[in-house]
């Protein structure tokens, strides 16, 4: 060959490896368009969190404010103000005129892109560096870190926020990876602090809500750091591990700037809340249960093979392609080979430098993101116990899973380029070995994409079978509706109907949709209102009380509320999948109904599905010269006397207030409503054990010595039932009658100290009743076990004397407790207390319809003790109350007792009945109502079927949602007490049959009178008691008002035609940030910013605003002055 | 075959010490884990097997070859427990595996460190 020819044919093999090169880069790029495999027709993906914009601008200008009037009665939302830049990167497509679905497929596509190529950017630094030998590893580990089971989780509800740290994570290591060549100048550490810290400005993991999900940096980052600083160290390099920690400070400091549009209203609004937000979680105990459930199958073992996704498990069989994986035998055996290829890796000797920080990251990331998993879970419990905020991490796999498969694909991508190399190497042909290069390579990225399959079967948006997901067809009516809104709304208020179930407050449409998130605001449709969890308590119960007055048809109550809460509109949504399984709630066929009977109802349009009414202009700002000072534990009643809409639960200016009312708070009535079943557990240390004495002490020790005396108390009674529990084991295993001597003993000095607390129960405890109940119940149901324990296991006298012993001490604490708890029947009656603010005649009303069904429904049979002494009235009905007259009350504390008949027998005549092959007499109330709980007792035995049992349905098919079987019990009678309530049973709250059945395969008419007597089912109730006056007279000639909304956060107001004090209403979630140019703030409807203002001038220009708006402002200010001095330092250095 | 034997009896004489003080701590851990109150409730049977599986590899330091043949070898055993559906009996395997990719993490430490001397 002469030397042109071979000088062409180099430049030919030259030719060939480049457009190898490109080939695998754009067959890369091939993967990224995975998304547009997802949608067809009109679908989206929507629902649960998925929040994306579908009207780019108005979005994206709702999230420059930290005030939102998105949802609810508008909130502040300093915290999630980040993730503007991921919204505008949703919003990109939208902006330049895309439809939706277009901006969701691009979208999807670009965080694919972004994940594919930060990965591919790392490996390929890190390959230059000369830590990876083989040129092939660097196409595979960007298809492990983009297509694995973490991911495709995460894809179930596009979670571009998680995605975005995960694209940082190796952006960020391949910036700072050379530092590990040593020798770090100032300029590397200045500028490659810049580059992490905007990096991490544009991918921010959506604001400081989402700072959970840097766990996964932080760890890798980290583990890198510490890699380094030892590298250094074993050089003797002391310079550079000071470098180190300057690049660590100066990044920490560089992002703080760069982030301080977001920064700053975090740390000086939301960070305030933290402790709030861990309380909500169910306190520390809380959060660690939910870590507890997130890891309950994050084995390590699952980890090793990539899988271990709590959806997977949590749904059972009905998840779309978990089963596959996880039952059949070609996936279980493949799933296998990860972990072999990972040994394997580790048994080559190419490239360990890496493997070694490789698998550092790998064993400590598994550790984080098992969580509390065996066999190192409970460290991590014990770091979510003590390091203050890490509880943040609750859900350790989400938080710390990309750590995780970054550290597993990066060395199973380097075991399998060097099988390509190794294949490769053995052909001695070039041009051939290129091709067989390009297609092994491109067959091994199939594979690796290709077992993931769901990725491109697209059945990853739903986890269960259920009807819903996040994967919907978009009604062309919603739309309508939302462009409808936008034009017409203004700064009025539309209600939401029917309601959400309140349980689980889900927005779940017949299309599909099921989320908290309303679907409206992912139009950022402003001021709708529904029962969604981010109401206040006092907002649900008057968001609540209006939805049951609207189906109640109570007008008066409707007009009132809608007016306090300022909503103007009414929107019926037919499609509203108001039959869902669990998730019951009103049919708005019939909601609608009712509604519109209401005068002041009228029909605005109809959008098909959706139907908008209009009420009266009830406006958000209002003026009143007159309001209610509410006492008590105030509920609607307040509101509704002279249908003043403004009320305060404090004295404000005495001088204004036209009506005083208290609302005494029934101590007693929630007990009955307790269904406080105890059961004697079985001691897992007996009281013989050596271990015992250090259960023992550590029981003591556990015990917190500034404890409330309830919570002293609870302890005690809980010993004493373990003490309990131990004298029954004790007797069963026939152990020796000096331990249960030590039990009993245990047992009796326990119920002694109880007897030294009681009287200081009433002075201390925060409840006094429930107390004195709690500690009745424990005392009758150890009092039932001792006694059924003499009749059974006392064959010895010694033992005999003993137990009888117990229950002596028993009854005497029992007697002691009735000293000062009245041993009343709590269901007749009930025991008030409250406060009066001063002495003066008071009117004494009483709901009709809070008191139940009465047996005898005469007033003559209700009577009233006020401070123990019985009072005399003339009781007379009218409308929803009953009238007591006027009462003369003294300053101060008071009591009172209301007793009445008993409550009716809500069922009527049981019919004898065949049910699921089985005979059955069943009882079928047709009034329920999911809004009441009901007491549902009886006494039974058994001594006729093994098999007899009671079941509690609504009544159409055999579908029961409670049982309760009867074992053979002879003669021995049984009391029985079942709550019933749709939260504590599963029954349908749109049902109004209630059936309650008693079945046997034998039993017949004889045998259920022989066996079950005394059967009744009662309401529970609470008596609404009104005490009210008449206080000032006020003019109640308000003045006139007109205001301008000049965006969310400020408001202009004119008030004109003044003649005294005044208060400014502005029914808003109150919050201390809301301000006011005059006036002193308050809260009032349990709600509202309020402010009082006394002028002397005949008009007023009123200016109301936001203030943490202007942290915002001030954080933009710094972020663009620190963005663009850190373009001008890494330009300069 | 005999050359084996003697390869083996010459490693055993070699190693005796080392033999004999692994199954006394053997011995020694079996008894405080199973009879000694507290402990053998602290300690379960894997933490044992994890210590002696340590002490095995402190006093007869095996190659990363060997670990990673036991690390196969595990998964073997996983993998069928796997496919007999008996998840919880394959679970503590993983965390065998943990052990000796920690195992292999210091054999992989102890040659970088070398590279430093």
């Amino acid at each position: 060959m002469d030397y042109g020819k071979q000088r062409g044919f180099k430049g030919g093999i030259h030719l060939m490896k480049i457009l190898a090169k490109h080939f695998l880069v754009l067959f890369l790029l091939l993967f990224s368009f995975v998304p547009f495999l997802w949608l067809s027709g009109n679908q989206l993906i929507l629902g649960y969190d998925v929040v994306f914009p579908l009207k780019a601008p108005a979005f994206l200008i709702d999230r420059m404010y930290s005030w939102t009037t998105v949802g609810g009665f508008d909130m502040d939302q300093s915290g999630i103000q980040g993730s503007i830049i991921i919204h505008f990167i949703d919003s990109i497509v939208l902006l330049l005129g895309g439809d939706p679905q277009l901006a969701q497929k691009l979208t999807f596509s670009f965080w694919f892109f972004a994940m594919l190529f930060s990965a591919f950017i790392f490996i390929s630094k890190v390959e230059k560096l000369g830590y990876v030998s083989n040129k092939y590893a660097k196409y595979f580990f960007p298809i492990l870190y983009t297509f694995n089971f973490y991911i495709l989780q995460g894809w179930w509800a596009a979670e571009r926020t998680k995605f975005s740290l995960v694209v940082a994570l190796p952006l960020i290591l391949a910036i700072i990876f050379p530092f590990i060549e040593g020798n770090l100048s100032r300029k590397t550490i200045i500028r490659s602090s810049l580059l992490t810290a905007f990096t991490l400005f544009i991918f921010n993991g959506g604001g400081w809500v989402g700072m959970p999900l840097y766990g996964g940096l932080l760890v890798s980052l980290s583990c890198f750091l510490l890699f380094c600083g030892f590298t250094f160290y074993l050089r003797r390099n002391y310079r550079d591990i000071v470098s180190l920690i300057v690049y660590a400070g100066a990044s920490v400091l560089f992002y703080a700037l760069f982030i301080a549009y977001s920064l700053i209203p975090f740390l000086l609004t939301t960070l305030r809340e933290y402790d709030s937000i861990v309380q909500g979680a169910g306190g520390i105990s809380g959060v660690i249960e939910w870590t507890k459930y997130i890891s309950r199958d994050v084995s390590y073992l699952n980890l090793f093979r990539f899988q271990g996704i709590p959806d997977w498990y949590n749904s059972g069989a009905n998840h779309p392609y978990a089963a596959t994986y996880i039952s059949d035998p070609v996936f279980i055996v493949t799933s296998y080979l990860f972990p072999v290829l990972l040994l394997i890796t580790l048994l080559r000797k190419q490239d360990r430098k890496i493997k070694l920080f490789f698998l550092f990251l790998l064993l400590v990331s598994l550790f984080f993101t098992s969580g509390i998993h065996r066999p190192l879970g409970f460290f991590f419990e014990l770091l979510m116990r003590a390091v203050p905020g890490f509880a943040v991490f609750r859900s350790a796999f989400f938080k710390f899973g990309y750590a995780y498969w970054f550290a597993g694909g990066f060395l199973l991508a380097l075991v399998l380029g060097e099988f390509v190399q190794f294949v490769v190497k053995r052909i001695h042909i070039v041009s051939l070995r290129v091709i067989i290069g390009i297609l092994l390579t491109c067959s091994v990225m199939t594979l690796l994409a290709a077992y993931h399959f769901p990725y491109f079967t697209g059945d990853i948006f739903r986890v269960d079978a259920a009807p819903v997901g996040t994967r919907v067809n978009l009604p062309k009516y919603v739309k309508d509706f939302s462009e409808w809104w936008d034009k017409n709304g203004g700064s009025s208020r539309v209600l939401l109907l029917p309601r959400l179930n309140e349980v689980w407050a889900f927005e779940q449409y017949n299309w599909r949709y099921m989320s908290t998130s309303p679907i409206l605001g992912n139009f950022s449709n402003k001021n709708t209102v529904e029962n969604v969890n981010i109401l206040s308590s006092d907002e649900k119960a008057l968001v609540d009380n209006l939805y049951i007055a609207i189906n109640n048809k109570d007008f008066s109550t409707t007009d009132t509320l809608l007016q306090v809460l300022g909503i103007k509109y009414l929107l019926v949504r037919k499609d509203f999948y108001f039959n869902y399984l669990d998730q019951e709630t009103d049919d708005p066929r019939k909601v609608e109904e009712d509604m519109v009977q209401n005068s002041k109802v009228k029909k605005v349009k109809d959008f098909g599905e959706w139907v908008l009414y209009e009420h009266q202009e009830n406006p958000i700002i209002f003026t009143k010269t007159n309001a209610i000072w509410s006492l008590g534990s105030a509920t609607i009643e307040n509101l509704l006397i002279d249908n003043n809409p403004l009320s305060f639960n404090k004295q404000v200016n005495p001088s204004s207030i036209s009506d005083v009312v208290i609302q005494p708070h029934c101590l007693n009535c929630t007990l009955e409503k307790e269904d406080l079943s105890l059961h004697i557990p079985k001691p897992r240390i007996f009281i013989d054990s050596t271990l015992f004495q250090l259960l023992e002490l550590s029981y003591r020790l556990s015990r917190p010595s500034n404890q409330s005396i309830d919570g002293e108390i609870g302890d005690l009674l809980g010993h004493t039932l373990q003490m309990s529990g131990q004298i029954n084991e004790l007797l069963i295993e026939n152990k020796g009658e000096e331990y249960i001597a030590q039990a009993r003993d245990l047992l009796v000095s326990d119920l002694g100290v109880i007897s030294k607390k009681i009287p200081l129960v009433i002075a201390k405890s925060s409840d006094p009743y429930r107390t004195f109940f709690t500690i009745q119940q424990y005392l009758l149901a150890e009092d039932r076990f001792f006694n059924a324990l003499i009749a059974t296991r006392a064959e010895r006298r010694s033992i005999f004397v003993m137990l009888e012993g117990v229950v002596q001490e028993l009854n005497r604490v029992n007697d002691q407790i009735k000293n000062h708890f009245p041993d009343d029947d709590i269901t007749t009656t009930k025991r008030y207390t409250y406060t009066s603010p001063d002495s003066s005649p008071y009117l004494l009303k009483i709901k009709k319809s809070t008191m139940g069904e009465l047996v005898n429904p005469d007033l003559s049979a209700i009577s009233l003790s006020i401070d123990n002494q019985l009072a005399s009235f003339s009781a007379k009905v009218e409308g929803d109350y009953i009238n007591f007259g006027s009462i003369n009350l003294t300053k101060g504390l008071h009591s009172l007792i209301l007793r009445g008949p008993n409550q009716k027998n809500l069922l009527p005549q049981g019919t004898i009945e065949q049910l699921a092959g089985k005979t059955c007499k069943s009882y079928v109330f047709d009034d329920f109502s999911s809004l009441k709980k009901y007491s549902l007792r009886f006494q039974s035995r058994n001594n006729f079927d093994p098999s007899f049992y009671l079941f509690i349905d609504n009544g159409n098919t055999y579908s029961p949602v409670h049982k309760t079987f009867f074992p053979i019990s002879r003669d021995q009678v049984n009391m029985n007490r079942i709550i019933i309530s749709t939260n504590k049973i599963s029954l349908q709250r749109n049902s109004r049959i209630l059936r309650v059945a008693f079945c046997a395969d034998t039993l017949n008419e004889t045998l259920f009178q022989e066996n079950i007597s005394d059967l009744s089912l009662v309401e529970l109730t609470t008596p609404a008691i009104v005490l009210s006056k008449k206080n000032n007279i006020v003019s109640s000639q308000a003045p006139s008002i007109s205001f301008v909304e000049k965006n969310q956060t400020q408001y202009s107001v004119h008030v004109s035609n003044i003649n005294g004090p005044f208060y400014l209403v502005f029914s808003k979630h109150f919050s201390s940030g809301w301000k006011s140019s005059v006036g002193e703030h308050l809260l009032g409807n349990k709600f509202a910013n309020v402010w009082y203002i006394d002028s002397s001038q005949k008009s007023l220009d009123i200016d109301l605003w936001y203030s943490p708006q202007r942290y915002f402002f001030a954080g933009l200010i710094v972020t663009i002055l620190s963005l663009v001095a850190g373009a001008w330092i890494y330009k300069r250095l | 075959m005999s050359n084996k034997f003697f390869l083996f009896r010459n490693w055993y004489n070699e190693n005796l010490g080392k033999v004999v003080l692994i199954f006394l701590l053997a011995v020694v851990f079996g008894m405080l884990f199973i009879y000694v109150p507290f402990l053998n409730l602290i300690f379960g049977p894997l933490i044992s097997f994890f210590i002696l599986f340590f002490l095995w590899f402190v006093l007869f330091p095996p190659s990363i070859r060997t670990l990673v043949g036991i690390g196969i070898f595990t998964l073997f055993c996983a993998c069928a427990l796997s496919l007999l559906r008996v998840e919880s009996l394959a679970e503590p395997f993983g965390e065998i595996l943990y052990m000796i990719l920690v195992l292999i993490g210091f054999r992989y430490l102890q040659e970088y460190i070398s590279q430093f001397k």
